[in-house]
């Protein structure tokens, strides 16, 4: 009876109320003579009992849990570093109790004895197949337009392969890319349209070869941010929005070190971190692929494809971090990335003869982002950082080359005043610095309405040339509460030095609190994004070219009717509108410069608009975590030659289901539905042959004038967890297009143009992976 | 510009990769154009030039009507559209019909050279007319389209172009020379069709085709180049292993058992120097 009214009290966790808060020390609950009667009192003699509590398989002190031992029913409670310790306990046999809310029960038999020594006991969670839904309302966002993911999220969402950029492509707002790429559209937008940028400072690429995989080790950030129509002045220079990687803090923890290594069927990698002192920690990470020795291996007995450097990329991603004192902090990361592939193509491709012979690519960057935080007090906070770098291409392919290497500054700073309760204010400067050494000697071959005139057509131009770069920018953000109300205006000033352009862009940004869990929101502002290298060069560009502009605009609602719990349903709805003007387009115009004609080959001659209705719905709770997000939208562009047409990216419905269960024994089964509007794309009415080239040029219909088929795919994935005492296995198997699906990715025209095939994607694909966290 | 470059070379390795059932570009079946090949390649303001199509249309068996303009080159490697309509300088230079009594080639199921015409370059006024002196010694385009259609529906629209330069006699491209094609290291005369065996096919060409000439660059630097020759093959019967070859490099031709009863068999080469110049050799089977 005594027995059954303990447990009934440890499961309502009222014991601790009934004892005195004191680590280390033992307390008799019954009388000691009631416990001396218990049979397992080897004898009188009474010796100290000593061990430390830690989570099972993360090996995590658990602090200030209370420890039973039974039938003695002593009770303590564990210090910082998840030690406790019994006195006074006479030898014999005992039963450890640890009983947590969110853990599952320790039940442990002990001896006390004189040789036994202090050990670690092992508690394990009820599941590590913790998930959350953070976007809205959770998470500390400063951009009302700002979705983010958290690194739980990315890292098993499906068909995502846990990468972190792929996650966002689930978000509404994001277009859905046709062929074999993995670039991010925003809102109706072009993938050039997007930055990436890490910690706040733009990297050249995102994605390795392919748009395998990011360049960044996933367990090393701490979520990923996405703005899109109406972000805030704090950035710039992206007319559809920004992706931005942000990096957790190395924090090994009550631990002092913990490690991880993965293998799945592209890659292998791990990542380790480790406190160096009591206020500083470091991270090392990296990953490199495998797939190229299969690749090799398949290609080697192809005497007309020579596979001389099979496809490989690695990375690396290191972060220290340090508390100089209470009111500064500083954090350093390190990013490497490089990508290598090369082969001889002895039979040139059929559609294009210039594509033969030796093709090389090499493409690395590495960035180094010091990071300095000072809290002077409440009211005023300083941030200062820097990107500095380096980025290499070589990219050859027969007689021709584009090699570039340029070295990149970037420094953003920032002052965060908050000058009464309700008004904050932040002024800061985001600069870029860059110098390039370019050498190229290829083709401009004409890309319109997306379709590309052959190589072997195009004139080679060559090019040896250093430019600088300078890209300056102030801003000057404020967030003042009136009531319900949260107005956030800011300005930007903007000054390209290679263009000799100086923009003010205004933005605009304005909340409503209608309920504590219904928000109404509006942003806008105008946005400049730099005109590309090619685009300003002499010889390959149109040095009079200008930098293209966007406006955006956008107002929607958020509703969270969790009220005040952990779980239930959240909302959000949002209209976007953004206006587009001096696209920079090719010019096949000649002009008159310095009394001579030459090629025009770029002018702001382009306009466009896209505008649409995005929704995301999300359920969670303890078992389900379901997402679904939909987006209704139109694009457009024009220009000075070419009448109103629907956009590349111009996707009426774009919807996708999300849906993970987490199953007893940490399994986890979750899928990803996706259904998409088939991409607009310019039919090819005939070819004219180009006798002195040997290849047919394409005949462009009206421009994005057919669609292909609509996209839809269904995506599955499985997750399990084996948790040992000291460390944690994971496997997971993740299968793209479950269905079998073949949506048409690209099309393949005939030599002549006179007959075409659509090319499906990627067939039903398993993926499969496993990690070992020790 | 790399980002285009990564991403047009990937769609067409993932393209080529594919077995596809469309029509092979070496396989004569339809109205072809193969080449124009002019008698100069390159000529000074106001030369004439005659200009040889080389044709195939094999299951043709009455007539093909064509057409032939000339106009300056509105920048068609550049993307501008390789046509002259609308350009102010179009001139029209020739228009016919070919028939089988037009020439021997015609005569053998409209395989081979085709009705010549003559087009009349530009006068310097015109044609170097606010160029820089970089163009006009590289050499302006003079742009030829030529049309030509069958009796059952099919046209196939063809350009190319006559640069026109002021280069001296000696600099200016001539055609490539072929002395022999050789098949197993022998060379074929023009009716020697190779039959029921696999052949090692190769070009042998007269050591002057391979002019070293001057480009002159943007930065009015000037570079010596070579001039690089690639053979494209086109065949009626049989199998090549390559269509294309470099130089002398040799190709594998898998050779019909016989000549069909109904029409001719052909191996055709056409070479090119990438400045224009073209070198044209018709092996016949049955002729």
């Amino acid at each position: 009876m005594k027995a059954a009214l303990f447990c009934i009290l440890l499961s309502l966790n009222l014991w601790s109320q009934t004892t005195v808060e004191t680590t280390s020390t033992t307390e008799a609950i019954v009388p000691a003579t009631e416990a001396s009667t218990e049979q397992t009192v080897m004898s009188a003699a009474t010796l100290p009992f000593k061990g430390r509590i830690v989570e099972k398989g993360t090996k995590i002190p658990m602090k200030d849990v209370n420890v039973f031992l039974l039938p003695l029913k002593l009770k303590t409670q564990t210090d910082n570093t998840g030690a406790f310790a019994f006195d006074n306990v006479p030898s014999g046999y005992y039963q450890l109790v640890v009983n947590v809310s969110g853990y599952k029960k320790l039940e442990k038999d002990v001896a006390v004895d004189a040789g036994v020594e202090s050990l670690n006991y092992y508690v394990e969670k009820e599941t590590y197949l913790g998930f959350e839904t953070t976007v809205i309302g959770q998470k500390q966002k400063r951009d009302q337009t700002q979705k983010t993911l958290t690194q739980e999220q990315f890292l098993s969402m499906p068909g995502s392969g846990g990468d972190p950029v792929k996650a966002v492509q689930n978000l509404p707002g994001v277009n859905r890319v046709q062929g074999f790429s993995s670039q991010v559209v925003i809102q109706g937008g072009e993938p050039k349209d997007t930055a990436y940028n890490i910690d706040g400072h733009d990297i050249p690429i995102v994605f390795h070869f392919g748009g395998l995989t990011s360049v960044v080790m996933p367990e090393a950030l701490e979520q990923v941010d996405y703005l899109s129509a109406g972000y805030g002045a704090d950035y710039s220079r992206a007319s559809g929005g920004i992706i931005g990687l942000k990096t957790r803090n190395a924090s090994p923890g009550e631990r002092k070190k913990k490690s991880f290594f993965f293998t799945d069927n592209l890659k292998l990698g791990g990542l380790y971190e480790t406190q160096l002192s009591e206020t500083s920690d470091i991270l090392i990470s990296g990953r490199a692929s495998y797939v190229g020795l299969f690749l090799k291996q398949v290609a080697k007995d192809n005497e007309d494809f020579n596979l001389t450097v099979a496809p490989e990329f690695y990375d690396i991603t290191s972060i220290y971090n340090k508390k100089l004192d209470d009111k500064q902090d500083f954090k350093i990361v390190a990013l490497a990335s490089r990508d290598t592939l090369a082969f001889v193509l002895k039979e040139p491709l059929k559609t294009d003869p210039a594509f033969r012979g030796n093709f090389y690519n090499e493409t690395q960057f590495y960035r180094v982002v010091p990071q300095w935080t000072y809290k002077q007090d409440s009211e005023t906070q300083y941030k200062l950082s820097a990107g500095v770098g380096q980025n290499q291409v070589i990219f050859d392919l027969g007689q021709q080359y584009f090699n570039l290497r340029s070295s990149v500054l970037s420094v953003r700073g920032e002052m965060e005043k908050t000058l009464s309760s309700q008004w904050v204010t932040q002024v800061g400067f985001d600069n870029v610095y860059g110098e390039a050494d370019v050498k190229l000697k290829i083709v401009q071959p004409r890309s319109e309405g997306g379709v590309s005139n052959p190589f072997s057509s195009s004139e080679v131009k060559e090019r040896n040339t250093k430019g600088r770069q300078v890209n300056v920018g102030v801003y000057n953000r404020h967030e003042i509460k009136w009531q319900q109300w949260t107005l956030v205006p800011g300005i930007r000033v903007d000054r390209f030095k290679t263009t000799n352009e100086t923009y003010l862009t205004p933005r605009l940004g304005l909340k409503y609190d209608l309920s504590p869990t219904l928000l109404l929101k509006t942003a806008g502002g105008r946005y400049y994004q730099p005109a590309e290298p090619q685009e300003t060069d002499k010889v390959f560009g149109n040095p009079d070219v200008k930098s293209p502009r966007a406006d955006h605009f956008t107002f929607g609602f958020e509703k969270d009717f969790r009220e005040t719990s952990a779980s239930g349903l959240t909302w959000q709805t949002s209209y976007f509108h953004k206006w587009l003007d001096q696209i920079v387009d090719q010019s096949f115009a000649q002009v008159e410069r310095d009394g001579v004609l030459v090629d025009q080959n770029y002018a702001n001659s382009g306009r466009g608009s896209a505008y649409g209705v995005e929704n995301q719905i999300k359920w969670n709770d303890s078992i389900w975590d379901v997402w679904l997000s939909y987006t209704w939208s139109e694009s457009f562009r024009w220009s000075d030659r070419i009448a109103k047409y629907k956009h590349e990216y111009d996707q009426t419905h774009n919807f996708n289901l999300v849906a993970a269960k987490k199953l007893d024994n940490n399994w986890k089964v979750s899928g990803r539905f996706r259904y998409v509007t088939g991409n607009p794309y310019t039919p090819i009415a005939s070819g004219v042959f180009d006798a002195d080239n040997d290849v047919y040029l394409p005949q462009r219909g009206s421009f994005y004038s057919e669609r292909y088929k609509d996209f839809y795919q269904l995506d599955l994935r499985f997750d399990k967890k084996w948790i040992y005492d000291e460390e944690i296995w994971t496997l997971y198997l993740d299968i793209q297009n479950v269905l079998n699906t073949k949506n048409s990715e690209s099309i393949e025209y005939s030599y002549n143009y006179a007959n075409k095939e659509f090319v499906s994607g990627l067939p039903i694909l398993p993926a499969f992976g496993i990690k070992g966290e020790f | 510009m790399k980002n285009l470059i990564s991403i047009s070379l990937l769609s067409l390795a993932l393209v080529s990769c594919m077995d596809s059932n469309l029509p092979k570009y070496v396989e004569l079946t339809e109205l072809r154009v193969l080449s124009l090949l002019a008698d100069k390649p390159e000529v000074n303001p106001g030369e004439s030039i005659s200009i040889t199509p080389i044709i195939s249309d094999i299951n043709e068996t009455t007539s093909l009507s064509f057409e032939a303009y000339g106009c300056i080159d509105p920048g068609v490697s550049l993307g501008a559209e390789p046509s002259c309509t609308g350009n102010p300088t179009k001139a029209t230079l020739s228009t016919g019909t070919i028939t089988a009594a037009t020439n021997t080639d015609m005569a053998q199921n409209f395989t081979g050279a085709g009705q010549s015409f003559t087009a009349l370059a530009p006068t310097d006024a015109i044609i170097f007319n606010q160029r820089s002196e970089i163009d006009k010694y590289n050499g302006v385009g003079y742009l030829i389209e030529y049309k030509i259609s069958n009796t059952r529906g099919q046209s196939v629209n063809t350009i190319k172009r006559i640069l026109v330069s002021n280069k001296s006699s000696g600099e200016k491209n001539s055609n490539p020379i072929v002395d022999q094609l050789q098949a197993n290291g022998t060379g074929l005369g023009n009716n020697d069709f190779p039959l029921n065996a696999v052949f090692t096919i190769n070009m042998l060409f007269n050591m002057t085709s391979f002019q070293v000439y001057t480009l002159k660059k943007d930065d009015g630097s000037s570079e010596n180049k070579s001039e690089e020759l690639t053979t494209t093959w086109f065949i009626t019967d049989g199998s090549l292993k390559y269509f294309r070859s470099s130089n002398h490099e040799t190709n594998e031709y898998t050779a019909p058992p016989s000549v069909p009863t109904t029409r001719k068999s052909f191996l055709i080469s056409i070479s090119r120097d990438s400045r224009g110049g073209v070198a044209y050799k018709r092996i016949c089977g049955g002729c």
